[in-house]
């Protein structure tokens, strides 16, 4: 492993928290979501463009940095789920929580 | 936090609030809600989907029974709990388990320090000195000694106990206080909170009772992994 591998995986991992601790905006998700779909699309066009790209960043094939934004991609869509996940989790916790107080017996108010 | 003195004594025992999430704790629940009522407390008793619903077999004037049509976790209880109390206006909400782990007695231990008005929360601790743990196993302990271990690089907050159900705070402590891990990662979260608001806290020592129901009931050693989990995946909101 180059020394470049590990720093590379850590400044990934601590910019998405930071995305989706402070900048995270729905508009920001789209767009990623579209650039993306607009390289895939590129790509697809322009095969070899993919290889020289490769080849500048140090990754042998084409094919493999394909497979390298795939799997980023994807990990940035799981993220999402989860966040989404979350809030509607928060949502439901707050009808339940609602629907309990309104509810109860005894109370006052 | 300097605005706490609205805090007049002598105190009445109902404008203590006695907040137990209880999920199907069908043995030790009717026990457990009987010998605080007896205090002159107001309970809250939040039935978190149990099977059999709490309110059909409690029927006291002090005591509230608010039902989650779903189980939620017991993070999310104490929330509605606290939520509850305060629109009673609760002057003081102290958080009790309903397994019967936590002796009646220790409830004026863990309210007294607030009484001066010199702190807003009051954290149960088995480990300080006067705490007991009655016939703890011993990996249950090695394990909360790894949480408080782990609480004290996250948060910095030096406390002997994490994992304590038995806590007290002011209304305006509790008012500020947001639960938003429904699951058992709260504990961890109510001492962020506390670290976060800046809160004055302090422990007081409680004892915890392990019997052999508690134990079958209770945590799981290997939940602990879920907590650190879920208190880490918090950030990803």
């Amino acid at each position: 492993m180059k020394l470049i591998q590990p720093i590379l995986i850590i400044l990934l991992l601590s910019s998405l928290i930071v995305y989706f601790s402070y900048f995270r905006s729905i508009l920001i998700d789209r767009l990623i979501a579209l650039a993306l779909f607009v390289l895939g699309i590129f790509a697809i066009i322009f095969p070899d463009t993919t290889t020289i790209l490769a080849n500048k960043l140090g990754v042998d094939r084409g094919t493999d940095l394909i497979f390298y934004v795939f799997a980023l991609t994807t990990i940035f869509c799981i993220i999402l789920l989860y966040s989404k996940i979350t809030k509607s989790t928060r949502i439901q916790t707050e009808i339940v929580r609602e629907i309990a107080i309104k509810n109860a017996s005894n109370k006052h108010f | 936090m300097m605005e706490t003195n609205q805090i007049s004594a002598p105190d009445k025992p109902e404008d203590t609030w006695i907040v137990i999430p209880c999920f199907n704790e069908d043995v030790t629940i009717e026990n457990v809600v009987n010998s605080i009522a007896n205090l002159g407390h107001s309970i809250v008793v939040v039935d978190d989907g149990s099977l059999t619903p709490v309110k059909e077999r409690i029927n006291k004037s002090n005591v509230h029974v608010c039902r989650h049509i779903i189980n939620l976790g017991q993070g999310a209880a104490i929330q509605t709990g606290i939520k509850y109390a305060l629109l009673h206006n609760a002057k003081f909400i102290v958080t009790f388990d309903a397994d019967g782990q936590h002796r009646v007695e220790d409830i004026k231990q863990v309210v007294a320090p607030l009484l001066s008005g010199e702190y807003d929360v009051v954290l149960g601790s088995r480990f300080i000195k006067g705490g007991d743990a009655l016939d703890i196993p011993k990996t249950k302990a090695l394990i909360l000694q790894l949480a408080i271990l782990f609480t004290k690089l996250t948060t910095g907050l030096k406390v002997t106990d994490t994992h304590n159900g038995l806590r007290a705070f002011t209304n305006l402590a509790a008012s500020k206080i947001q639960i938003s891990q429904n699951g058992m990662a709260h504990a961890t979260e109510i001492l962020v909170e506390i670290k976060r608001n800046a809160f004055r806290y302090t422990e007081t020592p409680v004892t915890i009772l392990y019997t052999e129901y508690s134990l079958s009931k209770g945590q799981k050693i290997s939940n602990a992994f879920n907590i650190v989990w879920d208190s880490m995946m918090g950030i990803f909101r």
